[in-house]
This record gives structure tokens, C-alpha cells and sequence, in this order.
């Protein structure tokens, strides 16, 4: 693969192009929903088709003229992706979306959210409440394979937690997170509660490391440190 | 309201059925990319002095005079930070390796002296504490963190010791330090990494002075810091015993891995 062409601005363009496309399509599909078709009438246009005109507030003729646009800027600019095959295609786009801030936040912006990826990987444990967290998290800490955990409590009242394989005793991260308005989310995600504090566990220290206080962003939401008996250090960082 | 053809749309639909499904694999982010800072500066003020102006405070503790040839630090979330730097004097080479010995003994007093409230979740009496108490609460502790962030460092302190390296040694490590460091690009959306180590490799190049930190680093950067901190750590273990062959070896390894990416990079 061409880094050139994975890394290019042409390629990121395409595929935002094509996620306002196809989230154009699923507006338009929850507005085709509304209209009563019964009620439109069939006309000829010059040619003599049979057209339908659908009243709608969203032109997704123009959005696919933008889409078409970006993709010819950019078969211009790299011509070998007309003669490759459609497998390695795909993978220039599984690239630059995984690594691309742009298409990164343009996915959050078109809500294009559709499946838990970021819980591939993870071993997830839900609970109906955070008192039911706590003894499972109270029985991590006392494992000999300790790990940290990470917690997540919603403001639904339910609780999960989460661990990946690459966590150790001295680290671990957070899954992708998503702010909408004042509150924050799980991003990609099946879980749509909002999230009332993330945490994560701590052998018996409460204080949050130097790593844990630094910036990430996360104005306005609560982190804890829970150690162990249901003892959590809640902090903020900015 | 516009008016738009349904036949255009069907068309559309069945266009994107076709072309637009590797829109909805996004099956894993990239989690290599983690926070950090690369800052090139020049390396002496215009009064002639070594230029150390955005050294952190625990920089300054550790490597307060001046910027030695290359320098490495490294903060671990759980014990006392680390490091060492190479020197240059009478055309030896010297490393000269620092530890903070008293973290615990620090931590531990001002864990005393800043309390913090702690919240406890069993407690059904927690049940009725409101959203805007346990953000009183999340405000007070933030603010006791702060103060012990800033005054950790002025209570830490370090004990010292240094060896005589070979420039074949020192060589091997700057050449690294250099090419990581400029070669170094981000990808991706950064992840949020909870405790782990924070490193920072810092050389003079030329007439600049280098300066990059990263939080747990990954890749060649995980390989060198492994490397750094088994030298740091051997110093104060056994020095009389420090084999520098072996780290001469794991040096050009490391050399050839990226010498061989950088082929790699050329020709395809």
C-alpha cells in the first residue's frame, strides 16, 4: 500500500464526502417515512419518464454530486486506484479512516455510529447497579493476575466494566468517549446512557497518578480512582 | 422544501449499496497514537547560556544546569522517577545516572497534608448525595491534587551515580535519540492512558536542543526507553557489572530495525 495515498487529503475528502452521503440517506429514509405516497402524483418529464416528485429538506442529489466530485479529484490525483482490486481499495479506506482525525470527527459528527468496535478486544462485565460493580472490582483487586479495570457508571443507574488484554497492574485507557452538549457518552458504542463518571481501579493508592490527571479533554466529567470496600476518589481534569 | 426526483435517489441507493459498504467497517481504531510533545528550540539563550526554559520541574531536578548531550527521564506512575544523561568531559563519555529515593515517603506526607474526600459507594447513605455535593467534592480533591503536583517535586530527592561509557555507546544512543525523535509522526486520535510512565528524551542537535515526551511509549520508542531504563537501573544495581557490549547490541538492533523501515518506506 501507498502511504502517499493513504495519508492524502483527497482520500480523507472521499470518504467524508461519502459519510455525508450516506447519512443524508438514512435522514431521508426516517423523512420518506412521514410522506403519504398515495398522495403524490406521477408526471412525464421531457423525456417522457415517468417521474415522482418527493417533497424532502434534504438534497441528496447535491450531496451525491459532491461525492462524485471528490471522487474524481481524487482518481485524477492517484489514477492506480481505478486498476486495483476492490479488496486493497477497501483497505486504503480502513486506513485512513482507523488513522485520520479528520474522518475521525466527521464519523462523530454524522453519528455514524453503528457498532462497538472500541469493546472488540475487551472483556466487558455489565451490572445493574454500581454496588454490583464494586464486588466484582473488589474481587479484581484481591486477584493475583490483577489488572486495572476500567469503570463506567451511567446516569441510568447500570455500571460496566471494562479490561483489555494489553492492561497491566500500572496502566491501562479509557474507551473512546463522545461529548453531546454537557454530557458524555460512550462513542461507537450500543450503550446510550449518558455516563455519569468514569474510573478506574487502583491497588490501594487514591490518588490519581500524574498520567491520570493529565488533560484529555474530559471538561466537565467525573473521574474516579475506586480502590477497594466501594472507596472511589472522584476529580476532575480539564 | 425541495423537490427532488425519486429516480435520481433509487439510483443513488443502489450506487452506494455497491461502493459504500467499507464506510461502515471501522473495526478498530488505531490505538498507537497516545499524547505527547516534540519541541525544537535553540539550544542557548542569547546570553550564551544553556537555553532550559521549557524544562518540566522534574527536568530541573533531575538535569538543572545545563542540557547534556542527550538526556532521559522517566516518571512511573507507582515509584520515583528516573533517568540519566550523557556528558561529554576531557573526551570521555559520561553517564551519569539519578533517582528520586524518597517517592513513597513524599507521596505519602502529602497524601496527609492534602487530603482528599473519598467517597464511599457502599454506603446507602451515598445514595442520597447529589449530583452537585459529589461535584463540591470532585472540585475540593481536584484542587488538593493540584497542590501536590506542585509540590511534590521541590520535596523529592535524588541520589546520584556515574559511569564512563564508550563513544561507540553514546554514539549509538544519540544517533537513535536523533532519528526517532525527527521521524516521530502522530496517527490517529490519541487514546486517554491511565497511569503507566511518562518519558521524555531530550538531546542537543547542532545548535537546537530536541525535547519529546510521550505517556507509555509504543514501537521503536517503547524498545529505546527499554533500553535507557535497564541502564538507569543497572547503574545503581551493580555498575562494576555493566556489560556495555550487550547494550551496544540491543543499540544496533534497534539501528538495523530502522534502518530496514526506512528502506521499506523508500521502495514500495
Amino acid at each position: 500500500m501507498d502511504e502517499k495515498i493513504e495519508e492524502s487529503s483527497e482520500l480523507e475528502e472521499y470518504i467524508i464526502a461519502g459519510l455525508d452521503l450516506k447519512y443524508s440517506l438514512s435522514q431521508f429514509k426516517q423523512e420518506l417515512k412521514s410522506i403519504d405516497m398515495l398522495s403524490l402524483k406521477p408526471t412525464l418529464d421531457s423525456y417522457g419518464n415517468l417521474v415522482i416528485n418527493v417533497p424532502s429538506s434534504i438534497s441528496i442529489e447535491a450531496k451525491s454530486r459532491a461525492f462524485n466530485a471528490k471522487k474524481k479529484i481524487l482518481l485524477e490525483k492517484y489514477p492506480e486506484l481505478k486498476n486495483i482490486k476492490s479488496e486493497l481499495r477497501r483497505d486504503y479506506i480502513k486506513e485512513t479512516i482507523d488513522n485520520s482525525i479528520k474522518v475521525t470527527k466527521a464519523m462523530m459528527e454524522f453519528n455514524f455510529i453503528t457498532n462497538a468496535y472500541r469493546f472488540k478486544d475487551a472483556t466487558i462485565e455489565n451490572f445493574a447497579s454500581e454496588q454490583d460493580s464494586f464486588a466484582f472490582l473488589d474481587q479484581q483487586i484481591a486477584s493475583p493476575d490483577y489488572v486495572e479495570v476500567v469503570l463506567i457508571v451511567f446516569e441510568d443507574g447500570t455500571a460496566t466494566t471494562y479490561v483489555r488484554d494489553d492492561f497491566t497492574a500500572n496502566s491501562c485507557e479509557y474507551p473512546r468517549l463522545k461529548k453531546e452538549e454537557d454530557q458524555w457518552f460512550l462513542f461507537n458504542s450500543q450503550y446510550s446512557a449518558a455516563i455519569r463518571y468514569i474510573g478506574h481501579t487502583h491497588r490501594s493508592n487514591p490518588l490519581p497518578s500524574d498520567e491520570d490527571l493529565e488533560a484529555g479533554g474530559y471538561i466537565g466529567l467525573q473521574q474516579v480512582i475506586y480502590t477497594s470496600g466501594g472507596n472511589k476518589s472522584v476529580y476532575y481534569t480539564f | 422544501m425541495k423537490i427532488i426526483n425519486i429516480t435520481i435517489v433509487l439510483s443513488i441507493i443502489l450506487q452506494m449499496v455497491l461502493s459504500l459498504n467499507s464506510f461502515a467497517q471501522n473495526e478498530k481504531m488505531n490505538s498507537s497514537s497516545r499524547m505527547f510533545e516534540k519541541r525544537i528550540e535553540p539550544s542557548m539563550f542569547p546570553s550564551g547560556t544553556d537555553n532550559l526554559k521549557n524544562k518540566t520541574k522534574m527536568q530541573l531536578l533531575f538535569f538543572p544546569d545545563y542540557n547534556g548531550m542527550i538526556e532521559f527521564l522517566v516518571e512511573p506512575s507507582f515509584c520515583g522517577a528516573y533517568g540519566f544523561r550523557i556528558t561529554i568531559s576531557n573526551n570521555q563519555y559520561i553517564l551519569e545516572a539519578k533517582q528520586i529515593y524518597n517517592w513513597k515517603e513524599v507521596r505519602d506526607s502529602l497524601k496527609a497534608a492534602y487530603p482528599l474526600k473519598i467517597i464511599n459507594g457502599y454506603d446507602p447513605q451515598n445514595k442520597l448525595m447529589s449530583r452537585e455535593a459529589i461535584a463540591e467534592i470532585a472540585e475540593y480533591n481536584t484542587k488538593q491534587l493540584g497542590e501536590i503536583k506542585k509540590v511534590a517535586p521541590l520535596k523529592y530527592k535524588l541520589e546520584e551515580d556515574s559511569i564512563s561509557i564508550s563513544s561507540n555507546m553514546a554514539n549509538l544512543l544519540y544517533r537513535l535519540y536523533v532519528d526517532l525523535i525527527e521521524n516521530y509522526s502522530n496517527k490517529g486520535v490519541p487514546v486517554k492512558i491511565l497511569d503507566g510512565e511518562y518519558v521524555t528524551f531530550r538531546c542537543v542537535v547542532d545548535d537546537e536542543v530536541w525535547n519529546f515526551s510521550i505517556s507509555n511509549p509504543s514501537g521503536n520508542f517503547r524498545r529505546l526507553a527499554d533500553i535507557c531504563e535497564e541502564m538507569a537501573k543497572e547503574v545503581f544495581k551493580d555498575k562494576e557489572k555493566i556489560i556495555e557490549t550487550e547494550y551496544i547490541k540491543q543499540l544496533e538492533e534497534l539501528l538495523k530495525i530502522r534502518n530496514n523501515e526506512f528502506d521499506y518506506r523508500q521502495f514500495r
